[in-house]
């Protein structure tokens, strides 16, 4: 990709939200995205297809008369038709709360979120390493259905406002991947990894991803049952931002705003177990999640989000600040950019060890099909195993895991010292998750 | 445009490629609460070189069709790199220099956004003030007309046009920190107007919502559940339907073995279609993604095992006819087996001898949401009624149901003649594809002894 990609545009750009302002905007904003990538996959257990993707994109939002209109496309030439089509939404009426966009801040932080040293990952390396993978599935049991697949990409992307604000940002990464499907009669397990990162460093480990298959391949091949009832879930880090999700609904400044949030009323009170602290931060390096400012140029702030169990905040975007009567908080669409839980004092090895009975979740299917904004979830156990006496015993079937999150995490919970360092996540126990299953 | 596509595809030396190319427009207004919220609008163009050679695939995304010939060159290239077997395409009936125009009674594009406006106004009134006790509510209504360009070294070409128009309603209710949602959904290919005269419709949804706050939750266990067409659709479509698609079984001997021609699946009245010629329902095409023609495939006819649903390249592995199957949600995307229209067929029985037959149940009904994963499937009904002695009790919220396709099956029951085929606002997903509209459909259906969660 090129050095600046969007050079080209920042000139029309310019032009645009000159258009903009003489045709009555009082607020505008353009964006700009330009991507490429590039990925193999690997079906059946052998090399299948080698694909390349390029492509940009624009959207644009206008103010106009205390009334907003968007447009997105991707074709350059189309960009001045494209204002004037914004604007002629304005007429409508979507209300806008804010006529003008602020002045940039003094100062923004400015995470790195990209690393020369992915240009390291040659296509050879990945074609060698998904290889790797492969064999190691077929060695360790025969009729498996495998797959694989890795993925480089970059972009560039170019946000102005009539508010004289200018971001850039330059972002890429790698992703690497493996699964398989063991049949046995009409019965299935499927189990698969993946790491992904933006430098190339140490989160790219093969055994790791070895591993969490051999796990679900040995493990797997038992099963094992469960009285229906009540019970502690043992959930991977993979997991545990799942069941945020009502907290990181519940603190959209909007849906507060709105009275659709079951926390709107919670604000400054222990609504959770005081081992819950989780931390919102939009600042470290070589983080996907992480940015200097949100779409208005707002800065962003590093912050607890839930602290010893206590809400701490709601979070808004520069329209619904205005709405709310709030100060923005630097979060689009009013959602954190990370929801990280402050790691316990137990290993997660010892964590599990202390479950008498419990289920250890390795896969949902359909966490968030049921009224999840209310906390509540009511899912298929896609892969779980029981636990008896610190021990997995087996493979749990046809199994569903049923309950209220936000109840839950006023009760009984605990996690780990250790945290996964591709999601920042420690190991969680949620006491008194529902289950319920065919088999018992 | 056929010149241009064919011509670039001229040079190429792959065993086969296709070029498809889309214009796309589209606009889209959302109310959240008292106010609209947002009004967009959307123009864009984009395509997808996609090369065979050896058994192995490239594909090459692009923007502007100026840079076709150097994508058609670099997805050959590509493919020629991966690939170390013999290409394997079934043959099928192309289409030659076929134009597809889309027949709409009332076109969307030619009405006022202040028209398409107004009337989601006026529903978003009745949904905050029809009934008391709504908190907030939601509406999103979208219009997209996509015109879609292919061409293929078998010398094909065809143009479709895929307007498509989408209307979401949804209230809120609130009781403290509980909060219940209620919504209906619909679509079409055909009629602006389908968007127009749901005013009860909205009603209903309001008053469901703040229903459902006094509802009590689904008890969980295994319980005898009577679902409605627009849930035994989606049941037919995630249960079953992907286990159909070849894709999934045509590399792997174990699962050709278990969805084998000829094997039994339910009982004799049990009977499942896929349908992508049916009428022009948003899952309608008069070819798919690669071509090929749609058609009618049956895959359970009287209980038995009779089809799949195939690719050129799934097909032509398996040794089996294509069916124009092989679609994409756009033309950055590679087309990839999919159902088109998925149903039930109607049974014996009526809508009251299903119920007759239940001295203690469930009644589920509208779908909120499903996902499957081959065998297994779990989903979710937007509300439901507890069944006492054949009769629709009180209502229950929070109903999930899930199980292993091929006992559940088996368990169906009772098949009702009520066959009704819903177009919805939603779509299915399948490898980061999202949302292909899709329909799905069935009459009324009982199952025995399905795990539904919740509290025991
Ligand atoms: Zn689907």
């Amino acid at each position: 990709m090129q050095a600046n990609a969007l050079e080209h545009l920042r000139g029309p750009m310019e032009r645009a939200l000159e258009l903009g302002k003489a045709n009555g905007a009082s607020a505008m904003r353009i964006t700009a995205h330009q991507g490429e990538s590039q990925s193999i996959g690997f079906q059946a257990g052998r090399l299948k297809n080698a694909d390349g993707s390029d492509g940009m994109g624009y959207s644009i939002h206008v103010v106009k008369d205390g009334r907003s209109g968007a447009a997105s496309g991707n074709m350059p030439d189309m960009l001045e038709n494209m204002v004037e089509r914004a604007l002629a939404l304005t007429q409508f009426g979507a209300v806008s709360h804010f006529t003008e966009y602020p002045a940039p801040a003094d100062s923004y932080a400015s995470p790195k979120l990209y690393s020369p040293s992915v240009k390291n990952l040659s296509q050879e390396k990945q074609l060698a390493d998904c290889q790797e993978l492969v064999d190691f599935l077929k060695s360790k049991e025969d009729g498996l259905d495998i797959e694989a697949g890795a993925k480089v990409h970059e972009s560039q992307s170019l946000l102005m406002t009539s508010g004289g604000f200018v971001g850039e940002t330059h972002s890429g990464g790698w992703s690497i991947s493996a699964g398989f499907q063991r049949t046995a009669g009409t019965d299935m397990l499927f189990s698969g990894a993946w790491r992904s990162g933006i430098q190339l460093n140490d989160l790219y480990d093969l055994d790791y991803l070895k591993q969490e298959m051999a796990f679900d391949l040995e493990y797997g091949s038992r099963t094992a049952t469960i009285a229906d009832g009540a019970y502690p879930v043992y959930i991977p880090p993979a997991w545990l931002g799942s069941f945020l999700r009502p907290i990181s609904m519940g603190i959209s400044g909007r849906s507060v705003f709105k009275g659709t949030s079951p926390l709107g009323d919670q604000l400054g009170k222990a609504c959770f177990a005081s081992n819950l602290t989780i931390v919102d931060d939009p600042h470290t390096d070589f983080r996907g999640e992480s940015s200097g400012y949100d779409g208005a140029g707002i800065p962003t702030i590093r912050r607890n989000l839930v602290e010893n169990g206590v809400l701490q905040h709601f979070l808004y975007d520069w329209d619904t600040a205005h709405m709310a009567s709030q100060a923005p908080t630097g979060h689009d669409g009013c959602a954190p950019h990370t929801m990280l839980v402050k790691p316990g004092d137990t290993d997660s090895r010892a964590m599990l060890r202390s479950i008498d009975k419990g289920i250890y979740i390795r896969q949902l299917l359909g966490f968030g099909q049921g009224n999840l904004g209310n906390g509540d979830f009511s899912c298929n156990i896609a892969l779980g195993y029981v636990i008896e006496k610190g021990e997995v015993v087996g493979r749990l079937k046809n199994a569903m895991a049923a309950g209220n999150i936000l109840e839950l995490l006023k009760g009984d919970i605990r996690f780990s010292s250790d945290v996964d360092p591709q999601t920042r996540q420690p190991y969680a126990i949620l006491s008194g998750v529902n289950i319920v299953s065919r088999n018992a | 445009m056929k010149e241009r596509l064919l011509d670039a595809l001229k040079n190429c030396d792959a065993d086969y490629a296709e070029v498809r190319f889309e214009e796309s427009d589209g606009s889209g207004f959302s109310y959240r609460g008292k106010e609209l919220e947002q009004a967009s609008t959307g123009c864009s163009c984009g395509g997808l070189v996609r090369a065979c050679k050896n058994g192995g695939w490239s594909t090459s995304s692009f923007d502007s069709l100026d840079d076709l010939p150097e994508k058609v060159h670099q997805a050959c290239r590509n493919a020629a790199l991966v690939g170390h077997e013999k290409t394997c395409l079934a043959e099928a009936e192309l289409p030659d220099d076929q134009v597809f125009t889309a027949t709409l009674k009332r076109d969307f594009r030619g009405v006022s956004m202040e028209e398409k406006v107004k009337q989601l106004t006026a529903y978003n009134d009745i949904l905050l003030h029809s009934t008391e006790g709504v908190e907030s509510s939601a509406i999103r209504y979208t219009d997209t007309f996509r015109k879609v360009y292919f061409a293929s070294t078998r010398g094909s070409y065809f143009m479709e046009e895929r307007p498509r128009v989408t209307l979401f309603l949804q209230a809120f209710a609130k009781d403290g920190s509980r909060i219940q949602q209620a919504f209906e959904s619909l679509s079409s290919a055909t009629d602006y107007d389908v968007v127009l005269n749901h005013e009860q419709m909205a009603a209903d949804v309001a008053r469901r919502a703040v229903d459902l706050l006094n509802a009590p939750k689904c008890p969980g266990g295994r319980q005898t559940v009577i679902l409605d067409p627009a849930f035994a659709g989606v049941f037919a479509h995630e249960a079953f339907g992907h286990l159909s698609e070849a894709d999934f079984l045509y590399e792997n001997p174990k699962m050709r073995d278990l969805m084998k021609i000829g094997r039994q699946m339910g009982a004799p009245e049990l009977n499942i279609i896929d349908d992508g010629s049916l009428g022009s329902l948003i899952g309608t095409h008069a070819v798919d993604d690669e071509g090929t023609p749609t058609r009618r495939t049956e895959l359970i006819r009287d209980g038995v095992l009779a089809g799949h649903l195939h690719s050129l390249e799934t097909a032509g592995k398996m040794g089996e006819a294509p069916t124009g199957n092989a679609r994409a949600i756009s033309a950055g995307y590679p087309p990839i087996v999919r159902m088109t229209n998925t149903y039930i067929d109607a049974g014996p029985l009526s809508k009251e001898d299903l119920f007759a037959g239940v001295d203690d149940g469930i009644y589920a009904v509208s779908a909120f949401g499903g996902q499957t994963m081959m065998e297994m499937f779990t989903f979710s009904a937007a509300y439901g009624y507890r069944i006492r002695n054949g009769q629709i009790c009180e209502l229950l919220r929070d109903i999930v149901v899930t199980g292993n396709v091929f006992e559940t099956l088996y368990s169906i029951d009772g098949i009702a003649n009520d066959l009704c085929i819903h177009e919805t606002a939603g779509g299915c997903g399948k490898n980061g594809q999202f949302p292909l509209p899709v329909t799905h459909g069935s009459p009324h259906i009982r199952i025995r002894n399905v795990v539904v969660g919740g509290e025991a």
